[in-house]
């Protein structure tokens, strides 16, 4: 049995910016175990990226309850939320969201400041350990706009994964990127999944996305309409062959 | 967040915006400079006033005729004579006394004139000044009695008159036609508040008075104290000296003044103490100007970098540490600023001074309160861009376009 990370039980949210309140999320329960690869669909407004803000510690629920790794999310505050997401969370974004005129290396290293630690070194010594990993080396020094989406990407995912988080969150990260390219993103989170047991939650559009992961959760109206694993489909896949 | 990465992370900002960030640094660089002009310009005209009464001489009284100011009451002009200044003398607690006269006069040696002032006075004059000669001697109260038709030039009259004369003692030279010997020159002193004081030459009193002019009034007698207690004692001995050699009834006015150096220098003193920090106060509004200025182009960076700002909240970085990121950004804005702010003021001071007779002085604790100044202005006028900053939600600094 595999160790739970996340559980979600009846969480609701609502904005009131707009005219009328939108729920964007209603009733929501969700349990994610570590290692875990997740793909969360639906169409658009469903609630896919309010869900996400939600287990990346970004911005609490109004009711329901959030346990992170057994510890509960609704009663922290600012600095202990930047605190949960600094140790045990990275993103990745559609857009990249690299800082632009730091260079693919500062990009890498900007967590690990903000998590304390002190010594530029160390910083560096595991930067350049993630860009290499994330085939960037000599790579290092390049500004973002120096280098391709795909490559733009991959410093996103060195940037989300060199604090050694347990939880990788990514908003339609192929998104901005060609079919190839891609392909050769979700590979890479696969791989990190396989290899380091990381739980990966991934939101997509796109079906071929959704099957890379094992299990799919589908969201319509800020409810969730489908919990689907495809383990087992696999397992019967391979074992038929 | 340790505070060499905050630093580079401030300058890295800055100077992706290199045009952005010396438009905004300008307030801050001209209050700065404007400040340190003013202060140190008053200082210095400051300083140039003191050194010019003290070069008057220490612990110095000096009488002058006519009593107060105003319209001279009765129909004799008082006038101040020998006679007073031989009585004067010999009062208690008197060092030296030295009567003087001037007229100004043409000079001519050769072919060579020059017009400047002739000073008749004592020799107990260089010991109040506490001048000396550099070739010859100034003249004795020998030369005096006898009204020798000697004379002592100033350096500026030397350069102007005798060009080019190695020892000009021994020469002569001619005041309004009369003809004098030169004994001495005296030593430079330099020009104070304008006034050239080598631009003079000094003779025997009774020499001036008696070739010259005519008649035993003198204008003014300088008279000098042992000491700075013995100045206000002094001035009652002399009052009442010259009120009985005047005759002067009781009910009368003095008919004669008496200036106390000393007390002119302390007034002097604070007058212009605080005319330069009116003036600094003035500057220093300029450096709050500049200040607003930061705080507007802070608020303007703010707004333009809120996705920046979500970014970094979703990797991990709490309010305080956003907070300390702008704050820092606008504390190097204004201390760069603040740094060229005293170097514009200081190269302003020096093409003023260069250009007027005005002088300047920056002491270091105005190159020091500046800098705080500065500092105190990017911390005061920064917090406010820096806090809306540190208090964005990160969610919709994310989603901001
Ligand atoms: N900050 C906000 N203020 C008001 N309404 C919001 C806000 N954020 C999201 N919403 C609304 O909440 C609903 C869910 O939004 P969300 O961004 O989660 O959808 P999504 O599933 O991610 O859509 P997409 O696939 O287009 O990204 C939408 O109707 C949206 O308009
Ligand atoms: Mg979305």
């Amino acid at each position: 049995m595999a160790e739970n990370l996340i559980k979600l039980r009846d969480i609701d949210k609502t904005y009131y910016g707009a005219a009328t309140p939108v729920h964007a999320l209603r009733s929501v329960s969700l349990d994610i175990d570590k290692g875990e690869m997740v793909a969360i669909m639906g169409p658009s407004g469903s609630g896919k990226s309010t869900l996400m803000n939600m287990l990346g510690c970004l911005d609490k629920p109004d009711t329901g309850e959030y346990l992170f790794a057994g510890q509960d999310v609704m009663n922290l505050d600012r600095d202990q939320l930047a605190h949960m997401r600094s140790i045990f969370i990275g993103f990745v974004f559609q857009n990249f969201n690299l800082i632009g005129r730091a260079t693919a290396m500062e990009n890498v290293c900007l967590p690990l400041i903000y998590a304390g630690i002190k010594s530029s070194r160390e910083r560096e010594k595991r930067g350049r350990q993630m860009l290499s990993m994330m085939g960037l080396a000599g790579r290092e020094q390049h500004l973002p706009k120096q280098l391709s989406g795909g490559q733009q990407q991959r410093v996103a995912i060195a940037r989300a994964l060199v604090n050694d988080p347990g939880l990788v969150l990514a908003d339609e990260p192929t998104g901005a990127l060609d079919t190839r390219t891609s392909e050769e993103i979700m590979l890479l989170l696969k791989k990190l999944n396989q290899e380091r047991g990381l739980t990966v939650v991934i939101i997509t559009h796109e079906p071929e996305v959704g099957n890379h992961c094992q299990r799919i959760v589908q969201l319509t109206d800020g409810q969730i309409v489908m919990d689907q694993s495809l383990v087992m489909d696999m397992a019967i896949a391979s074992g038929m062959h | 967040m340790d505070l060499t990465s905050s630093l580079k992370m401030a300058t890295q900002s800055l100077l992706a915006n290199k045009m952005r960030s010396f438009l905004t640094m300008l307030g801050v660089i001209i209050g700065v400079g404007a400040v340190i002009i003013m202060v140190a310009l008053g200082q210095g005209t400051a300083a140039g006033i003191t050194d010019s009464i003290s070069s008057m001489g220490a612990n110095l009284l000096t009488v002058s005729a006519g009593g107060g100011f105003g319209p001279v009451r009765g129909a004799t002009t008082a006038q101040l004579t020998n006679a007073d200044a031989e009585a004067i003398k010999s009062l208690p607690l008197v060092k030296n006394v030295a009567a003087e006269s001037s007229t100004s006069a043409t000079i001519s040696y050769g072919s060579a004139t020059w017009s400047t002032t002739v000073d008749g006075t004592w020799p107990e004059l260089m010991s109040i000044k506490e001048q000396d000669t550099v070739q010859g001697s100034f003249f004795t109260a020998e030369d005096n009695s006898k009204s020798n038709p000697v004379a002592v030039l100033g350096g500026t009259v030397v350069e102007n008159l005798l060009p080019g004369v190695a020892t000009p003692v021994g020469e002569t030279i001619k005041i309004n036609g009369i003809s004098f010997t030169i004994i001495g020159i005296l030593e430079n002193k330099g020009s104070s508040m304008g006034n050239d004081q080598d631009d003079i030459i000094y003779i025997p009193l009774n020499t001036l008075q008696q070739r010259m002019i005519g008649g035993g009034s003198v204008r003014s007698i300088s008279v000098q104290a042992a000491s700075a207690e013995n100045l206000n004692p002094l001035k009652e001995y002399l009052t009442t000296l010259l009120r009985q050699r005047h005759r002067l009834a009781e009910t009368a006015d003095n008919d004669f003044r008496i200036q106390d150096t000393t007390e002119l220098l302390a007034t002097i003193e604070d007058t212009t103490a605080m005319m330069s920090f009116l003036l600094g106060g003035i500057a220093a509004v300029s450096l709050l100007v500049g200040g607003i200025g930061i705080m507007n182009i802070m608020l303007v960076s703010v707004t333009e970098r809120t996705r920046e700002i979500g970014i970094r909240m979703a990797i991990g970085a709490t309010g305080r540490a956003i907070r300390t990121q702008f704050l820092i950004e606008s504390l190097v804005l204004c201390l760069i600023g603040g740094i060229m702010g005293i170097l514009l003021g200081w190269a302003g001071g020096l093409a003023i001074t260069s250009l007027t007779d005005l002088n300047m002085k920056i002491a270091p604790w105005l190159v020091l309160l500046s800098l705080g100044f500065a500092t105190a202005i990017g911390l005061f006028f920064g917090y406010y861009p820096a806090n809306k900053a540190a208090r964005m939600n990160p969610i919709d600094a994310l989603r901001f376009e």
